[in-house]
């Protein structure tokens, strides 16, 4: 025997009845989060089971969607307050981590209501500047054809074997200075954020004002 | 009491699927810093969601994210790396979504003075405000606070690692650490290779003053990781344990050596036959059954003997 087909008007119907009670209960509770869920899921069911009858509309899949990702909220919020609750009794570093890992799926789960767009975007814009990258490594390329080349005129390496030593003395000369410029350069891009006599001062500074250091 | 095992892993690694079965896994920066397209690999990991959905890991693996290493001056390839701003690494490590991130930190030297070693401390100590104080601004941790200090809701965790160059140093490092860190690593690997002049036994000793000093004072309430303790003496394990039920501490154990001797060496954990007391790396050649095993293979089979034999030992010692 074949599944009885139901007519989604019937599906709306049956779904507003069980809806009913939970949203009088969001009524008397603003926050209460399982009513929520179960307002979520009972719109879940119902655009699925309609999906299996006839084609959503596109304003139907993003209902869906939209529930969906509230129902994803609504379970990571219910897991961060369960978390938190059992860490306040118990103040045992394994409950520490399951509710940080918890507060990580909620924040997950927010970030998943933004609309695709604004999500890439605040991603990008928290990637460091490209800039610091290609200059970190094209100092470290420089480097180490300078290193090799270095090397090469010292101990006579091919090609640089038949070098008079007059050539030899003045190239490694010139080799070391450019070297050095370069670690120094590379160094003062590595140390920009914050110099160790800054730190120091700081330091210094916060202990004086009384700070527990 | 709770021991996971963290594993030392590689891009490389991640990607042959090493993640499968185990508590989690460190990722230093080392390992991508040196590939051609840096920025583009960041950016990609970014937009994806973070490493683990860029790889498929499973939220229940525990990720951490380690910091730029320092390079001493005597080092071979001192153009290998450099150090960053610690807020540029921290921003970095913020857009591969870990579950843990490594506060940068200042290692000590042989060669510091007392007023060198102080200036390490504070400057490190600076670094967890300054990686807090960004985390807050940035809308990742909340302001307000718990009675102990830690925020009220933090997307990650944050390790603070404590040095220090006698016992009581690395104490008083944890007691602010505490503060503001999730989980405290000790730097253990330097303790056990470093110090010219002691035996073993001496410097395993030493090593659980240090960590007894800082179980001392974080107790139960946060985690304790053991950085760069490879478990290269997988006969001190009994002595861990105890140490930890006696505290009924949670303790994350760096397992570099574990890594190394199945990745690069091909050595797998065994009993020797002559010696059964003694469990110790073979090379896969010389034990039987595992002479076909890959790379992969002698990784699951070490963890999962070391995992058992951590287990064992809690169950004999408890």
């Amino acid at each position: 025997m074949g599944e009885e087909i139901v007519e989604p008007r019937e599906i709306l119907r049956r779904t507003r009845i069980e809806v009913a009670p939970y949203l009088r209960e969001i009524a008397e509770h603003s926050r209460a989060i399982i009513p929520r869920m179960e307002v979520s899921k009972r719109w879940i069911d119902y655009y699925e089971a309609v999906g299996k009858v006839r084609r959503l509309s596109a304003s139907e899949r993003r209902r869906l969607e939209e529930h969906r990702k509230a129902y994803d909220v609504l379970t990571a919020r219910r897991e961060v307050y369960s978390a938190a609750a059992r860490y306040g009794r118990t103040r045992k570093p394994t409950d520490l981590i399951a509710l940080r890992q918890a507060q990580s799926r909620y924040y997950e789960a927010k970030a998943e209501t933004l609309p695709p767009e604004k999500k890439k975007e605040m991603r990008e814009k928290m990637v460091p500047p490209k800039e610091m990258y290609d200059r970190l490594a094209e100092i470290r390329g420089e480097i180490e054809e300078k290193c090799k080349r270095f090397l090469g005129v010292k101990f006579r390496r091919p090609p640089y074997h038949l070098m008079p030593i007059e050539r030899k003395v003045y190239e490694e000369k010139i080799l070391g200075a450019q070297l050095r410029d370069l670690y120094a350069e590379a160094y003062d891009i590595s140390q920009k954020g914050k110099e160790m006599s800054e730190l120091i001062e700081h330091y210094k500074e916060m202990k004086k004002l009384g700070a527990e250091i | 009491m709770d021991i996971k095992l963290l594993h030392d892993l590689s891009i490389q690694q991640l990607k042959a699927e090493f993640w499968r079965g185990i508590d989690g896994f460190f990722l230093g920066t080392y390992w991508f810093l040196r590939m051609k397209n840096v920025h583009s690999f960041v950016r990609d990991v970014t937009v994806k969601g973070g490493l683990k959905k860029a790889f498929g890991i499973p939220d229940g693996v525990l990720y951490e994210h380690g910091s730029d290493r320092t390079i001493k001056s005597e080092a071979k390839d001192k153009f290998r790396m450099f150090i960053r701003p610690p807020l540029d690494a921290l921003r970095e490590a913020v857009c591969f979504n870990p579950d843990v991130i490594q506060v940068m930190d200042l290692p000590l030297d042989d060669g510091d003075d007392e007023k060198r070693v102080c200036e390490k401390l504070a400057i490190n100590r600076d670094i967890v405000e300054d990686y807090h104080g960004w985390l807050v601004k940035n809308g990742f941790r909340s302001s307000s606070c718990y009675r102990d200090g830690l925020p009220k809701f933090s997307k990650f965790m944050l390790l603070g690692v404590c040095h220090g160059d006698y016992v009581d140093a690395y104490a008083e490092e944890a007691k602010f650490m505490m503060k503001k860190c999730e989980v405290l690593g000790v730097p253990v690997a330097g303790l056990l290779t470093h110090i010219k002049g002691l035996s073993k036994k001496q410097r395993y000793d030493y090593m659980f003053q240090v960590l007894s000093k800082v179980l001392d004072v974080i107790g139960d309430s946060r985690v304790l990781q053991l950085m760069g303790f490879g478990l290269s003496d997988i006969m001190e394990i009994p002595r861990l344990v105890k140490l930890a039920q006696k505290y009924d501490a949670t303790v994350w154990m760096d397992t570099s050596t574990l890594v190394r001797n199945s990745v690069h060496a091909r050595k797998v954990l065994s009993f020797n036959v002559k010696n059964p007391n003694v469990v110790e790396y073979v090379n896969v050649a010389k034990v039987e059954g595992a002479e076909g095993f890959s790379a992969l293979d002698i990784f699951r089979e070490n963890n999962r003997v070391l995992k058992g034999l951590l287990t064992q030992t809690q169950l004999l010692s408890g």
